[in-house]
C-alpha cells in the first residue's frame, strides 16, 4: 500500500504549486459532486419508469420466405455456424442506429429460422468522419481478428479505400458497403463483394426535385441547403435534381449555400438565404437536419408553411422518426426516406446469401425508396419503429 | 498604463483610437466589408439582416468572449465546443424526463463548471500542458455524448419557453435573450478584466507567469477558476444552443471551439497570452457571421466558403497588426518606446 500512496505523491509533489493536497483533495471532491449533480437530479425526478421497449421478434417477412420445408433444408445446412460480422459507419447517427436495428432484426430471423449463429461488432471513426485512415485501421483490426464479413458505409476517399478492401477481401475478410453513391465509381474499380444502397441521383434527388415539382403544379423557386461541397451524396443527389429540373423547366434554384449536414450551419444558411430570397415556394434540405434547420428559419422569419396550396415547401432526405414526427406537426413537408432499414436487412441477407448459402449477388443492389408527407408517414414510421424493437444483438 | 504624452494628442481622435486598439484593426475591416456589401446587394443593410447576423453570432460570441480570457491568460480551451454538446445533451435529457427546466439548467452550469474544473486541475496538478489536457477533454465530453445517445439525437423536450431562451422568438423588436445574455456576458468579463483584482491576476498570469507568481499571485488558483470559467460559459452556450435547435445531435457544438479561438484572434488576442479585448471577441464572432452571411446573399459558390473564411481570417488579422504597428512606428518616432504590439499587459481588457 505504500508504495502506490508514494506513487502517487511524487509527481503531486513536483508541481505544488501552492495548494496543498488536502486542498487538491477538496477540489477533487467539489468537482465529482458537480460532476454527478445531473444524475442525482434525475433520480429525484424521474417518477416512473419511462422504458417501454418491447422486444417482439416476428418470424414472418424478412427475404427467403419459403415454407417449412425450405426452412428445415436450409437449417440442416447451417445449423451451429456462425458468421462474425463488423458494422462501421461513418458517424454514429439516428440513421445508422435505424440501419444497426434492422441488421439484428433480421439476424434473429436468420438464427429462428436456420439456427445459423452471429458474431456483431460496431465501431465509428472516432475524429473526422472522412478520414481514410480511421476506416482503414478499424477494418484492419476486424481482418486480423478474423471476421467474416464488414459492412462499411464512409466518407473516405474511393480510391484510397477500395485498396484497403482489396486487402480485405484477399484474407477472407468479405466487404459490403452500405449506403454509398455506387452511381458515381465505375463498378470495375469497386472493390467490394457487394454493395447495398440506392440510387442519390434518381432514388434521391430526382425523386425530391419531382416532388416539388409536381406540388408547385410545375412552376416556382427553390433554395438548396446542400451538403458540404466535396461529398459523394451532395454530387449524386445533384445530378438527381438537376435532371428533374431539366423535366420542369418552370422551377428555378434560386440560392443555393452549404449547410454541412448539420441542423445549426442549415439554419443560419436558410436564414440568409431567405433574407434574399423571401418569396421562395421551396427549401430543398440535402439531409434532415438541413431541412428542419431550413423549416426553423421560416418560423424566426415569421413565414408560412406549406399547408397544400400555399407557403414555403420543405422537403429532407434520410427517413428517420425525428423527421417523420416533424411531418406529422407540419414543420416538414416531407422527406426521402432513403431504406435504411431496408438497407440494413438486405445487408445480412446478402452476406448470407453469398457466403453461407454459395449464390452469385449483384454488385450493386439498391433498395426501394419513398418520399413521405403527410398521406403516408404513419406506415413509414411505423416500419422503422418495427427495426427499433430489435434488442441489441451480442 | 496608456502613455499620456500630450505629444499626439490631435491625433488621437476617436477614430484613431478604435483604429489601434486591441482588435480595432478587425472592426475596421468589418465596418469596410460591410459598407461594400451594403453597395453590392440591397438584402443586406435591411434590420432583419443584421438582426440574423446578430443572432448568429451570439453563440461564437460569448464562446468568444470566455476564449479571450484563457488567451489572455496565457491558455487555451480546445474543449468548448463538446463540454457545450454534452451539456446541451444533459438539458435535453433532463427535461425530456420531467425535470423542470431551471433545474436543468443548473445541472448543465454545474456540469460544465465541473469539466473547467477538472480541465484546471489536470494541467495544474499533473503538469499537462492547457492545449493537450483540453484536447483529451475534448475527446472526453464529445465521447461521453456519443456512448450516452449512441447516436440518436435527444428530442421533443423543447418548451415554448425554451425556445424563447435559445432565441427563437423576439422579446422584443427583433431582440432575442441570447443577444443580452452576450451583451451581459461581455459586460461582465470587461468589467471583470480591467476593474477586479482577479482580473488583474489574469492579466499579470498571462503576460508573465513567473513574475506574477513571485508577486504572490496564485497562478495555480488563477488558471483554475479561468477554466472553471470557460467550462460554465461553454455549458451556458450548450444551453442556449439546445434552446435554439430543438434537438441535440451528438455532434452539437463540433468545431465550435476552432470558430471561437478565430473570434478571439480577430478581436486581438495573442495565443502567447497577456493580450486580448472582450469587445474584440464579439467583434470578430460577428465578422465571422457577416462573412457566411455575405456568401450567402450573394449567391456565391459554397464550394469556396471555407477557402473565403480563411483568407479573410488571414486578411482580418494582417490588416490589425499593421494597423497597431503602424501606430506604434508613428508614436515611437515622437515619444518613449512604449508602444504596446503584443508583449506586455498593458492592452488586455476593453
Amino acid at each position: 500500500m505504500s508504495t502506490t500512496d508514494d506513487a502517487s505523491r511524487g509527481p503531486l509533489r513536483a508541481h505544488q504549486g501552492g495548494t496543498t493536497r488536502g486542498q487538491f483533495f477538496k477540489r477533487t471532491a467539489a468537482a465529482g459532486a458537480l460532476l454527478a449533480a445531473p444524475v442525482a437530479t434525475l433520480a429525484t425526478f424521474e417518477g416512473e419508469d419511462s422504458g417501454t421497449a418491447t422486444a417482439q421478434n416476428s418470424d414472418s417477412g424478412g427475404s427467403f420466405p419459403g415454407g417449412t420445408g425450405y426452412d428445415e433444408a436450409i437449417s440442416k445446412k447451417l445449423k451451429g455456424k456462425t458468421l462474425k460480422v463488423g458494422f462501421t459507419p461513418p458517424v454514429l447517427s439516428e440513421f445508422f442506429d435505424e440501419m444497426e436495428h434492422a441488421c439484428w432484426q433480421q439476424m434473429r430471423n436468420y438464427e429462428h429460422r436456420f439456427g445459423v449463429k452471429w458474431g456483431w461488432a460496431r465501431t465509428a471513426p472516432a475524429g473526422n468522419f472522412d478520414a481514410v485512415q480511421e476506416h482503414f485501421n478499424i477494418v484492419q483490426n476486424w481482418v486480423t481478428a478474423g471476421f467474416d464479413a464488414i459492412l462499411i458505409c464512409t466518407g473516405g476517399d474511393f480510391a484510397s479505400m477500395q485498396k484497403v478492401y482489396k486487402g480485405a477481401e484477399d484474407k477472407g475478410t468479405l466487404i459490403y458497403q452500405v449506403n454509398m453513391p455506387m452511381e458515381l465509381w465505375p463498378i470495375d474499380q469497386v472493390a467490394s463483394s457487394s454493395n447495398i444502397g440506392y440510387d442519390n441521383r434518381m432514388q434521391s434527388g430526382y425523386v425530391a426535385g419531382s416532388y416539388i415539382a409536381d406540388k408547385l403544379g410545375g412552376k416556382g423557386t427553390i433554395l438548396q441547403v446542400w451538403g458540404p461541397s466535396g461529398s459523394p451524396w451532395s454530387v449524386a443527389r445533384q445530378q438527381g435534381l438537376d435532371l428533374a429540373l431539366k423535366e420542369n423547366p418552370g422551377i428555378k434554384v434560386v440560392g443555393k449555400a452549404d449547410g454541412g449536414y448539420v441542423r445549426d450551419k442549415g439554419f443560419a444558411a436558410a436564414q440568409n438565404l431567405l433574407e434574399a430570397h423571401p418569396d421562395v415556394n421551396a427549401i430543398y434540405g440535402e439531409n434532415e437536419e438541413m431541412a428542419l434547420g431550413a423549416s426553423q428559419a421560416i418560423d424566426a422569419k415569421g413565414l408560412k408553411h406549406w399547408d397544400g396550396k400555399d407557403g414555403i415547401l420543405t422537403i429532407g432526405a434520410d427517413g428517420l422518426r425525428s423527421g417523420f414526427q416533424a411531418i406529422r406537426k407540419g414543420r416538414l413537408t416531407a422527406t426521402v426516406d432513403v431504406g435504411g432499414v431496408d438497407q440494413g436487412i438486405g445487408a445480412i441477407q446478402t452476406v448470407l446469401a453469398h457466403q453461407l448459402l454459395g449464390m452469385a449477388v449483384d454488385r450493386v443492389i439498391n433498395v426501394p425508396t419513398v418520399v413521405v408527407d403527410k398521406s403516408n408517414v404513419d406506415e413509414r414510421d411505423a416500419y422503422v419503429a418495427w427495426a427499433l424493437t430489435a434488442p441489441k444483438y451480442t | 498604463m496608456a502613455t499620456q504624452t500630450p505629444i499626439g494628442a490631435q491625433a488621437r481622435t476617436l477614430p484613431r483610437r478604435i483604429a489601434t486598439s486591441t482588435g480595432g484593426g478587425t472592426l475596421v475591416f468589418l465596418l469596410v466589408m460591410s459598407a461594400i456589401m451594403a453597395t453590392q446587394n440591397s438584402k443586406f443593410l435591411t434590420s432583419n439582416n443584421l438582426f440574423n447576423v446578430l443572432n448568429q453570432s451570439v453563440f461564437i460570441g460569448i464562446l468568444a468572449v470566455a476564449m479571450t480570457i484563457v488567451l489572455i491568460h496565457g491558455g487555451i480551451d480546445l474543449s468548448v465546443g463538446a463540454v457545450a454538446g454534452l451539456t446541451g445533451g444533459v438539458v435535453a435529457y433532463l427535461m425530456g424526463h420531467g425535470v423542470p427546466m431551471g433545474w436543468a439548467f443548473i445541472d448543465a452550469l454545474m456540469l460544465g463548471t465541473a469539466l473547467g474544473i477538472v480541465n484546471g486541475l489536470v494541467i495544474t496538478r499533473l503538469g499537462v500542458p492547457d492545449f493537450i489536457a483540453t484536447l483529451a477533454m475534448l475527446g472526453v465530453a464529445r465521447g461521453l455524448l456519443f456512448v450516452w445517445t449512441q447516436g440518436v439525437p435527444f428530442i421533443d423536450y423543447a418548451t415554448d419557453t425554451y425556445r424563447t431562451i435559445g432565441g427563437l422568438k423576439d422579446l422584443f423588436w427583433q431582440i432575442t435573450l441570447p443577444m443580452i445574455i452576450l451583451l451581459v456576458v461581455a459586460f461582465a468579463a470587461a468589467t471583470m478584466l480591467t476593474r477586479s483584482r482577479f482580473g488583474s491576476h489574469v492579466r499579470a498570469t498571462g503576460s508573465n507567469r513567473e513574475g506574477a507568481r513571485l508577486s504572490g499571485v496564485a497562478v495555480d488558483k488563477v488558471k483554475i477558476a479561468v477554466y472553471a470559467l470557460s467550462g460554465a460559459l461553454a455549458a451556458l452556450v450548450g444551453i442556449l444552443l439546445a434552446g435554439r435547435l430543438t434537438t441535440v445531435q451528438p455532434g452539437m457544438g463540433e468545431g465550435l471551439e476552432l470558430r471561437a479561438i478565430a473570434a478571439a484572434i480577430l478581436g486581438g488576442a495573442a495565443l502567447t497570452g497577456g493580450r486580448g479585448s472582450v469587445v474584440g471577441a464579439v467583434v470578430g464572432a460577428i465578422t465571422l457571421a457577416v462573412i457566411q452571411n455575405i456568401i450567402n446573399l450573394s449567391g456565391l459558390n459554397p464550394a469556396w466558403e471555407t477557402l473565403i473564411v480563411g483568407v479573410i481570417i488571414l486578411a482580418a488579422v494582417l490588416a490589425d497588426r499593421l494597423i497597431t504597428l503602424a501606430a506604434s512606428r508613428s508614436t515611437a518616432t515622437t515619444s518613449t518606446p512604449a508602444a504596446d504590439t503584443g508583449s506586455g499587459p498593458a492592452m488586455a481588457g476593453t
